[in-house]
Formats: structure tokens, sequence, C-alpha cells
């Protein structure tokens, strides 16, 4: 039996989880909801994460994120990915800028992009 | 100009108070923000785990801010931009100015969302020359995130503030080196899920008790000198390290910016740093109301959005009904409590009143009680701590008569 601790991410409560495993079944106690349970199985078997940054366009920066968790393990692969990225166009919130090959999980647009000099001032 | 509401700040407080009046029957809104577009900070937060309380999902900064945004243009409120205030008065005439030049706009209600500023270095008192490489994380997360700037390779944080723990990520990701979190205190004042999602995911340690006491290098810096501090925050002798660096960046705390409450004369609590209001975020100055991180500093936006909402509602009922007589109840901050706000209750409201509060420190199994007279109430926590603001609902009709509110938080008895 192996015991972990580990801090909930799924929420701003933050539960404070213990996870024993023997290899075949994961118990979890100390989670206020299931999804702290999913979370915790999730993470001794294969963490996942959200992944959120910025892509380069040509007169500014466009926030974006990947539309479903991706492997931890996979996060600087994306990285590349998406540091290697050029934009020279108009883009809407919620659209699709890649797509990943194995898993169909989609990088998308957290927000509108006009690709005009001036637009894109942060001030 | 004449506007019947005015919102000073078109961040995430200034946009919910906004739609709020509007759907409480005021039509006539003005919102003036200093920035091109309206959203606040939240442009820069391009991470998730906003919106997880009010809407049940995970929205980034940009993704929550372009529905606030939305539901002001589907009611054709008109937002200001580039548009600067420069002055406030206590009879609510608010003096702005843009490419256009100065001009005066005379408001029945003003909300005040100004919003919050990062404690600066300056603040701190730290040894040392003043290299090019020292940055507040926040002006950090605009250069990353906004400019596509990196602004260094190697770097130290000082503070476990929320930004900071996101930057530490952050830079992280885009392929600098973050060394170490130090944090004076003996807990982190950043959210745990930060501190899991942030420094231990990438193996960043986080070193409790520890400050920076020197900064090196003349034209960039080079590195920095951390020791380990004693209960009375004092460096250690013999516990110097140093450590390399290009980069140092603060995440020490944010202060309400409240340069337009003081130029109107409008009180401050010097534990919140924001105005003294009552329960409908009135400010002492009447038709004048407070919301958001102008008011006291959040760690949720989705609290933000809340409490605008009520400065919002509270604002469109003085402007269609005037200055009604209001019944006060001071609400006090009890045992292991910092502060509580609204600082003050109306007894003759007649619906719940939502009370926030801060506790003073990490607790394990506590009890809130609320006790207003005869009324008690006692709420189980498994677990309180000052990075994570925590409120109660006070009933309609409970604090007639009474001298307080009062607010504490005790050890559970097992």
């Amino acid at each position: 039996m192996e015991e972990k601790k580990m801090i909930c991410i799924e929420c701003p409560r933050g539960c404070e989880l213990t996870v024993r495993t023997d290899g075949k079944s994961v118990d979890v106690s100390g989670n206020f909801c299931p999804r702290g349970k999913k979370y915790a199985q999730a993470e001794v078997v294969c963490p996942r994460r959200i992944l959120t940054s910025t892509v380069r366009a040509r007169y500014g920066m466009i926030p974006v994120r990947t539309d479903g968790e991706i492997k931890k393990s996979e996060i600087f692969r994306w990285m590349e990915r998406i540091r290697a990225m050029r934009i020279d166009r108009d883009v809407k919130q919620g659209e699709v800028l890649l797509t990943d090959d194995d898993e169909g999980i989609r990088l998308i647009a957290t927000a509108s992009y006009r690709n005009e000099e001036g637009d894109n001032a942060a001030f | 100009m004449e506007r019947d509401l005015v919102i000073i700040g078109g961040g995430p407080a200034g946009l919910a108070a906004a739609v709020a009046a509007y759907d409480a029957g005021v039509h006539d809104v003005l919102v003036i923000e200093r920035e091109a577009k309206p959203g606040g900070v939240l442009k820069q937060c391009i991470h998730n785990g906003f919106g997880l309380t009010r809407f049940k999902e995970s929205m980034t900064g940009p993704e929550y801010a372009a529905r606030f945004v939305k539901e002001t243009q589907a009611r054709g409120i008109e937002i200001m931009t580039n548009t600067f205030v420069v002055d406030l008065t206590a009879d609510k005439t608010v003096t702005c100015r843009n490419e256009s030049g100065i001009f005066t706009v005379r408001a029945k209600a003003v909300i005040l969302a100004m919003g919050c500023r990062e404690r600066s270095k300056g603040a701190l008192n730290i040894a040392g020359t003043r290299p090019a490489g020292l940055f507040s994380a926040g002006t950090a997360q605009k250069f990353v995130n906004v400019y596509g700037l990196l602004p260094g390779k190697r770097v130290v944080i000082l503070g476990s503030g929320d930004i900071g723990l996101i930057m530490a990520r952050r830079l992280t990701l885009e392929g600098a080196k973050v060394e170490c979190v130090c944090e004076i205190m003996p807990h982190s004042s950043g959210l745990r899920r930060n501190i899991a999602q942030c420094l231990d995911d990438f193996g960043i340690p986080l070193y409790l008790e520890h400050t920076v006491t020197e900064i090196h290098g003349k034209e960039r810096v080079e590195g920095v000198t951390i020791m380990r501090v004693d209960e009375q925050k004092q460096p250690v002798e013999g516990t110097e390290r140093y450590v390399p660096c290009d980069t140092v960046l603060f995440s020490v705390g944010l202060i309400p910016e409240n340069e337009l409450t003081k130029r109107a004369g409008i009180a401050l609590d010097p534990r919140t740093k924001g105005a003294f209001v009552d329960g409908s975020r009135e400010t002492q100055a009447e038709g004048i109301f407070a919301c958001g991180n102008v008011l006291h500093v959040h760690d949720l936006v989705d609290f933000v959005s809340e409490e605008a909402e009520i400065a919002g509602i509270g604002a469109a009922e003085y402007i269609r009904g005037g200055q009604r007589a209001k019944e006060y109840v001071p609400a006090a901050a009890g045992e292991n409590v910092t502060y509580v706000l609204p600082q003050r209750v109306d007894a003759s409201a007649q619906r719940v009143q939502k009370i926030y509060f801060r506790v003073r420190s990490v607790m394990r199994n506590a009890v809130i009680k609320v006790q207003a007279g005869a009324y008690e109430k006692r709420i189980r926590k498994p677990a309180v701590a000052p990075g994570e603001m925590e409120h109660i609902l006070l009933p309609a009709g409970v604090c007639g008569g009474v001298k307080e509110v009062r607010i504490d938080v005790l050890a559970a008895e097992e």
C-alpha cells in the first residue's frame, strides 16, 4: 500500500487529498466533491492539465488554451509547437488554431484578435 | 455632461456593476476605462480557473472578461475607453481626460471600480543597487502575455502571492528557469491549488520563512542573497545563500487604488485600505458606491462580480428612489478575523446581506460563529486560511435593535 498526499487543483477550495494505491485499486480520501476523487485517480495513473499560453500574431499576442486536458508529460512538446506558430489574420474567440494528432485535443483562442496595427494596444 | 450612473473602471467589477444596475432599471450608464479595451487585469490573466464558483466552469481571464463585455454590449451600455478620471468630488462630479480634452460628468450616482495595483519593491527596503531585471509579478505578466517579451531567463520570485505563483509557471513554460519562490511568512498567501499546479508540477522550490536580503548586480541583476527569517521576520545570521539570477519578480501584495476616493474625501478603512461601506456597498458619501478590488482585495474574480452586482443594484435603487433612511449596525471582526466587509449592515434591509471576511491565521476544523443579538449561527469549516476569503449570509430582519453583528472564527470542539 502506497500513500500519497496531494492538493486538489480542481477548484479554489484546494482539498488536501490522501491517495492510497496497491497497484490495482486507488483509494481517495479528503475530497469534498467527486471531482477530487477523479483528479486524484488520474494523478496517480496519468496526470493531466489544461495548458494555457499565447500565440504570436503579427500585431500582438493571442491568448490560447487547450480545449481538454493534455498529458502533463506532453506540456513542453505542446509549448514548442505553440511557440513556433505565427498568425497573420483575424481570429475569433473560440477558434481552433491547432489540432493535436494523437488525442484530438485542440488549441483554441481565448480572445478575439484583429490583424491590424494599433488595435491590440495594451493601453 | 449629465448621466444617471457613472462607473469608474471597466474591469470585472465595473462591467458587472454596469450590467446589474441596468437590469435594476437604470439605463443611462457610463463606464469610464483608462485602457484601450475593457476587461482590466483579466486581459493579461490568460490562465484558467476563473468562473468556477459563478459559472461552474473553468474559464481563462480573457474569456471571463469577454462574457461581461458581451453583456454590456447586449444592453447598449456605453464604455468610454482611453479615458482617465482625474478628479472626483463628494457631490458626484467626475472630471475626465482623454484625447478630446478635459471634461466633467455630473452623475446621480457613482460606482468606484478602480481596482488595485501591486505593492512595489520600493515598499520593501531591500539593500543593493537598482539594476535592470526587477519587476512586479503583474508587470512581468503583461510583458509575457500581452507584449510577447520574456523579462529574463533565470528568475527568483519574492512573495508567494497568486500572481507570483502563476508567473513561476508561465515563465517556466516560456523557457526561463525559475530558481525559487521565497515567502517571508510561514505559509503562502496564494491559493493552495496554485502551489500544487504552478510550483510542484515543475519542481520549483518554495522557501517559507525566507526573504531576499540583497540584490546584486550593477547594470543587470546578477543574483540575490536569500536568508531564513525568525519569528520576528528578522534574517537569521549564518543562513545566507547566494542565488545567481538575472531577474527578480515581486509578488508582495496588492493595494486598492483609492486616490480618487481620497480626493472625494471618502473615509477609508485602514484594514481593507478601501472605503467604509454598508450592505449595499454605499460609501460614507451619499450616492457613491464601491466594489471589487478598490474596496478590498479579492482572491477570486467570481466574488468581485458578485460584489459589483450588489453595488450596481444599490446604486440603481438610490437613483430611482433616492436615499432612504437606513438603520446602521456595525459589523465587527471578532476572534481570528482580520476584517469584515461591509463594515456596517443595514438592519432595515429587506434582503439577505452577504458579509465577506478574512481570517488572521490558518486553522483546521474551524467554526465560524455569527452573532447578532439573539441570532446566532455556527458554520463548520474543514480549513480556513488568510489567503482565502470567507463569507456568511445574514438573513433579513435579524439585526433590528442589536448593537453589532460579530463574526468569530473558533476552533471546533471535538
